[in-house]
């Protein structure tokens, strides 16, 4: 099965523009607040109309505004876990699971053994009876996923499916959410700004920022070459954009990095915080990015510290407790942050 | 004594206090008065009265008759001003309520000159079917709903704004088709408001007044209701407007009682 999305839509001063595809895989969707992930489910499981474009699934056409097509939501046969759930309140969790075979034609009774069956398969048989207003908030995205996998869908959506949860019993239901999920043959879209759901329960990562992807690949890949600001901040880089000439990169925002093997043109430099070491005294000798800032803050990160140091350009480096003491960040004056051309990563932009 | 931790309310000043008590005994006074005076061992006998069952039922009927009218125009009506934009949504709200203010004579008069034998539609009507509104148990029918339809249309309507879409939208994505989705999911998240606005359209409906007078008139049997029998024994039988007074305040106290979690709730 394979999904294609290629749609753009606009809402007042808001844009979408995306086009991407996805297989027989679990493709997370990630981006800051406002980025239009929601907006872009809303466009796949047809609940908002695009202005522009085409979505097909498995050769299905459902969308294509060229020719005045838009399959409405009832018969796309996508299923949607919802952020909140929305589980039918009035219903028990059964009838919950039970509304979609219902309407898809299946009569009472075996429309609620099939039902059951999908309950205790998600681990409810027992919580069948209680109303959504009596289940914890795991079991109702249990009982959510149940539903939307109840009908059959030839694609699986889910809006934020552990937002909802309290943090001490996300990693429990991330892991089994992620199971669940593998068992699913068809694909699916996970919308998410937690980089450690996107990365426990996704194949892919496709980062959208401003209704455009900045960037799609492996967790990997966008970990360690990341191409917007956002995503830096999710893979806890330091980021610059510059221009390369000579093994030296100018960077935008001011300030020169020497970089191993960098060819000439627009590039990313990427810098892991790891690799920036921090000296009262102006280091001397070995091919080093040497300059000179202020501590601008610090904060703790694991066992480590983090300091920020505004300088040109700003960076932040991650160091040992000890070595924070030994700097004396607190006292402020001049710090020299030090990194070498051979842990710097560039790429082209 | 002054902690900051005392909840709002318990202590009010003296003059609220004051005129707020007032207000409840100008309110209680009057079904004080009418509970003192109602001739209660007549009851009986005054429920067994032809003329008061004749009347009793002509008011139910049409009271109900109303309640299924407006439902069936009424609900439509609200979701169409709830969920759909088109020109003009807010005149069509202002004109869908207006009933609720006006002075219900005033409505009786204008569906007399728009209903009417020689009125705009009623004679469209008249030439086409030989029916005619004025003076019937339909016309009762059709000046109760006039004015009694507003209320469930603003409830209903306020019901289906604060519902969350999202259940609809939900229920489209799992197959089910906009019928369906009214039905079995619409419908059933706006029961309470939907009860409400019932319950309130009935018990209007049941007491109307000025509009039934002046539209249908006050023939016995045939559009007489309650509220018309009680102004008529007024004069020559007071004890039996005294009585049916008494049913007709029932009635409302049970209306009430079934809506208690609306109106005797907490806030």
């Amino acid at each position: 099965m394979s999904l294609h999305v290629d749609v753009r839509l606009r809402r007042g001063g808001f844009a979408l523009d995306v086009a991407l595809d996805a297989g027989d895989e679990t493709v997370a969707v990630v981006g800051p607040n406002g980025a239009g992930k929601s907006t872009l489910l809303r466009c796949i499981s047809g609940l908002a109309t695009p202005d522009d474009g085409r979505i097909t699934l498995d050769g299905r056409v459902l969308d294509d505004r060229e020719r005045g097509i838009h399959t409405p939501p009832e018969h796309r046969r996508i299923g949607v876990v919802f952020q909140d759930y929305l589980l039918f309140p009035h219903r028990s969790a059964l009838d919950n699971v039970a509304f979609g075979l219902r309407a898809g034609g299946h009569r009472g009774r075996a429309a609620r053994r099939r039902a059951a069956d999908w309950l205790s398969r998600v681990g409810l048989a027992d919580q069948a009876a209680l109303r959504p207003a009596h289940l914890s908030g795991g079991q109702a995205q249990r009982v959510a996923l149940a539903r939307a996998l109840a009908i059959d869908p030839d694609a699986l959506l889910l809006d934020e499916p552990l937002a909802a949860l309290d943090v001490d019993a996300r990693q429990d239901i991330r892991r089994r959410l992620r199971e669940r999920l593998r068992g699913f043959r068809g694909p699916t879209l996970l919308v998410t700004h937690d980089p450690i759901e996107a990365a426990t329960l996704a194949d892919r990562l496709v980062v959208l920022e401003r209704g455009h992807i900045t960037q799609q690949g492996t967790i990997d890949d966008v970990t360690r070459r990341p191409r917007s600001a956002w995503a830096a901040q999710l893979a806890g880089v330091n980021l610059y954009e510059g221009s390369a000439a000579d093994g030296r990169v100018t960077l935008h925002g001011g300030g020169q990095i020497t970089a191993a093997g960098v060819a000439d043109g627009a590039v990313f430099v990427a810098i892991p915080p790891s690799a920036v070491a921090l000296f009262r005294q102006r280091p001397s000798g070995t091919p080093r990015n040497v300059w000179a800032g202020r501590v601008d803050g610090f904060d703790r990160f694991g066992d480590r510290v983090r300091v920020h140091l505004a300088g040109t350009p700003a960076v932040t480096a991650e160091i040992t407790p000890a070595a924070a003491a030994e700097l004396d960040l607190a006292g402020g004056g001049a710090v020299h942050a030090a990194v070498k051309a051979t842990e710097v990563t560039t790429y082209p932009r | 004594m002054s902690s900051p931790t005392r909840p709002t309310g318990t202590t009010a000043p003296r003059g609220i206090a004051l005129l707020g008590v007032l207000a409840v005994v100008f309110l209680t006074l009057p079904l004080i008065g009418l509970a003192s005076r109602t001739p209660w061992t007549q009851l009986a006998t005054l429920l067994r009265d032809p003329v008061v069952i004749q009347t009793l039922r002509l008011s139910l009927i049409a009271s109900l008759s109303a309640l299924l009218l407006s439902t069936v125009l009424g609900v439509p009506l609200a979701w169409l001003l709830a969920r759909s934009h088109f020109p003009g949504r807010r005149l069509v709200r202002a004109l869908a309520v207006l009933p609720m203010v006006l002075p219900p004579v005033v409505g009786g008069v204008a569906l007399l000159l728009a209903f009417g034998r020689r009125g705009l539609f009623g004679q469209l009507l008249f030439d086409a079917t030989g029916l005619s509104l004025p003076f019937s148990t339909a016309g009762v029918i059709v000046a109760e709903t006039f004015v009694a339809m507003p209320f469930l249309v603003v409830t209903v309507e306020s019901g289906l704004r604060s519902l969350d879409r999202g259940y609809e939208e939900a229920a489209a994505t799992l197959g089910a088709t906009r019928w369906t989705i009214i039905r079995t999911v619409t419908l059933p998240l706006i029961a309470p408001s939907l009860a409400g606005g019932m319950a309130l359209c009935w018990a209007r409906a049941l007491g109307e007044f000025g509009a039934t007078i002046s539209f249908a008139g006050n023939l016995p049997g045939r559009t007489q209701t309650m509220p018309l029998a009680v102004y008529l024994e007024l004069e020559s039988n007071p004890s039996a407007a005294y009585l049916l007074s008494f049913v007709l305040l029932a009635i409302s106290i049970a209306v009430l009682v079934g809506m208690r979690d609306r109106y005797l709730g907490q806030p």
